[in-house]
């Protein structure tokens, strides 16, 4: 794939929604490619500010489904049409997982907290991460040739954890930070054995106070 | 992360929602109740973002709940239950705008943006990219701005977005492109760039 063939996919792989022959294909222009690469960067925060429900944003009402729930008493069904609704998927969005989850991890009364203030944020969040399919993007620069090299990681923390828990998180898995954070709460991290690095990655993305992690390019 | 490990391990929840909505069109009131426990937030979020009107954001929702109940049995199947009811959610969000010449995302003339001053220290720089980005994407034309809304929102394959917007993939993906760049430059003004460059002692 080309790098005008890539950019216009570009933003879908940061979504992480392309099947996966065209993650491969896009990964391996982007491994080569420093822009597309440095644009990975860019589009992975714009996926995150979107993804979360900002604080100016109305909470969402649960009494609008009770309205509608008294409201459909009267309301007459239209016509079926032939062949009307049974297909099985063959395709299965990480958005209809992430629903499944919400609907089984939250009670009601969860669900109403959920959506008044932090708390949304944090599922805004969790959708972001959830966004990231099986075969989303985890590398956005190749490990391969670089074995002798420290190889360098990017991650955000989540808003409210301290100092003192980032600090034991990376030295507990022996990397420290050689930028940031930036702009956006972006920390650099260098891996002290390369050779270690997917279990680092992997250990970050799996810990609680870590919002989004990634390889990236050294700086 | 847990809800990671647990969203990787669930199944066939697009089959769940067919079967509610295929449930919903024999009357089932349950599933009704069920599909928008699921998606009564969603729909909000989506129509919010478009209208830009809490009230007539809520009416909205309301209304794609009952359109839903009425066209269940129109419902064949062909695209996921979530993206045929965000569709739905889309053309009577478009409506309302049109009908009642809504004004659209004003981020721009928010007190906050237009009000000049830079804001004090207490507001850290992460806040501003966000708020910067906010504004770009209040400035981006609707299609754009909703082809990203459903990409990183709603998580939507480029596919999936374009059964929503009912246009073709080709016009997605140039949208994406577009809307890329203009966000693209929001971070660029932002200094982000330099980032790198503030190495910790
Ligand atoms: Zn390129």
């Amino acid at each position: 794939m080309n790098h005008r063939e890539t950019q216009e996919l570009l933003a879908w792989y940061a979504a992480g929604t392309l099947d996966a022959d065209e993650t491969s294909a896009v990964r391996s222009h982007v491994d080569d490619c420093r822009t597309c690469r440095e644009e990975l960067d860019d589009l992975a925060i714009v996926r995150a500010v979107v993804a979360e429900v900002g604080a100016d944003e109305p909470a969402y009402d649960p009494a609008i489904l009770e309205r509608a729930m008294s409201q459909i008493d009267g309301i007459e069904q239209a016509v079926s049409a032939p062949g009307a609704a049974t297909r099985s998927s063959e395709r299965r969005s990480i958005f209809a997982v992430f629903a499944e989850w919400l609907q089984w991890s939250l009670t009601p009364n969860m669900a109403r907290l959920a959506i008044a203030g932090q708390f949304a944020v944090i599922l805004g969040l969790a959708l972001a991460l959830g966004t990231m399919r099986t075969e989303a993007p985890e590398e956005f620069v190749t490990a391969a040739g670089q074995a002798n090299q420290p190889a360098h990681l990017t991650v955000v923390f989540k808003n409210g954890v301290t100092e003192l828990e980032m600090r034991e998180l990376l030295l507990g898995l022996g990397t420290s930070v050689v930028a940031g954070p930036g702009a956006t709460g972006i920390y650099q991290l260098r891996v002290a054995e390369p050779a270690r690095v997917s279990d680092v990655l992997t250990a970050l993305k799996a810990h609680q106070h870590i919002f989004v992690a990634a390889r990236s390019t050294p700086p | 992360m847990s809800a990671y490990v647990r969203l990787s391990g669930m199944a066939d929840n697009e089959d769940k929602d067919i079967a509610l909505v295929t449930r919903i069109a024999e009357g089932d009131k349950a599933a009704f109740r069920a599909l928008f426990e699921t998606y009564g937030e969603r729909v909000f979020r989506y129509v919010y973002r478009m209208v830009n009107d809490e009230g007539r954001a809520e009416e909205v929702t309301n209304d794609v709940m009952l359109e839903v109940w009425k066209g269940a049995r129109k419902f064949e199947g062909r695209s996921k239950a979530s993206t045929w009811v965000l569709g739905i959610a889309r053309h009577l969000a478009l409506n309302a705008i049109r009908g009642k010449q809504l004004v659209t995302v004003d981020l721009v003339d928010s007190p906050e943006v237009a009000d000049g001053r830079e804001p004090e220290a207490t507001v850290r720089d992460r806040d501003t990219v966000k708020q910067k980005l906010r504004v770009a994407l209040a400035k981006l034309s609707s299609d754009h701005r909703e082809v990203v809304e459903l990409a990183f929102f709603h998580g939507y394959s480029y596919q999936e977005v374009a059964e929503v917007m009912g246009c073709p993939e080709s016009t997605v993906k140039t949208r994406m492109f577009h809307a890329k760049k203009q966000l693209r430059q929001a971070l660029k003004h932002s200094g982000l760039d330099g980032m790198t460059l503030e190495a910790v002692p």
